[in-house]
């Protein structure tokens, strides 16, 4: 019998390195990842409205720093987060209603949150940049 | 034991998870009219742009949208650092550095918004 008067060391934090996720899980800390991403590139976001807004200059500026290869790079993958992070939201919303609850539906729906954002980025930067 | 006290927990999970989902329903909601603002309007020059920002039908719903972001943010920022960072002595640091910065980006972006004429 367990000895119930020493507590248990229960894990507290969770170890990233040891966890082998199935496609719904990649989902998920593919959510948390775009998220956190989001918050970190808030401010350039903020940053380069600002420009664009404040003189006929910055609005150039900001125009012709967009038509570099990197900053077409870097905004495609703010798209990618944020594309990603919608379609996986959309997913958990519809999960928290009981919709697409039984694991098949669950994994073809992560596997479409997935496909979903990626093609939302691809076809948002087509549309801005080509 | 007194039936009133909750046997587990203080429950703030449960208003918290509620208004991250209001919050995402908000940005869905304000993204939608924004984008659809956007696509009719098309501004494609500076001056169009600081009419199209200046117009109340877009930065009442911008400044929305801005305000749900950031608390959405914080709720998203508090319990990812709450799960990854394992520092107890750090959690002060980590949540008043991340409500600064949410702050600052607040603030910032209101500030862009109303500077527009």
């Amino acid at each position: 019998m367990a000895d119930r008067s020493v507590p248990a060391r229960r894990p507290k934090y969770l170890n990233l390195l040891r966890i082998r996720l199935p496609l719904p899980g990649i989902v998920s800390i593919m959510h948390r990842i775009s998220g956190v991403f989001l918050i970190v590139v808030l401010p350039f976001a903020i940053y380069v409205l600002d420009v664009a807004l404040t003189s006929e200059e910055g609005y150039a500026a900001v125009a012709a720093a967009f038509a570099h290869p990197l900053a077409q790079l870097a905004t495609f993958t703010c798209l990618w987060a944020l594309y990603h992070h919608l379609c996986a939201g959309i997913r958990f919303l519809l999960i928290e209603m009981h919709v697409g609850v039984e694991l098949a539906a669950a994994r073809a729906s992560a596997a479409a949150a997935v496909a979903a954002g990626f093609l939302l980025a691809v076809a948002h930067s087509g549309a801005l940049f080509l | 034991m007194s039936a009133r006290r909750r046997a587990i927990g203080a429950h703030y999970g449960v208003s918290e998870w509620a208004l991250q989902l209001l919050t995402a329903v908000v940005m869905i909601v304000c993204a939608i009219w924004l984008a659809g603002a956007w696509l009719l309007v098309q501004p494609d020059s500076h001056a169009r742009l600081a009419e199209f920002i200046g117009s109340e039908l877009v930065r009442l719903p911008l400044m929305l949208l801005i305000l749900a972001l950031v608390w959405h943010a914080w709720i998203g920022a508090k319990s990812v650092m709450m799960d990854y960072l394992p520092w107890d002595w750090f959690r002060l640091v980590k949540l008043t550095g991340a409500a600064c910065y949410l702050i600052v980006c607040l603030i910032w972006a209101v500030a862009v918004l109303w500077g527009v004429a």
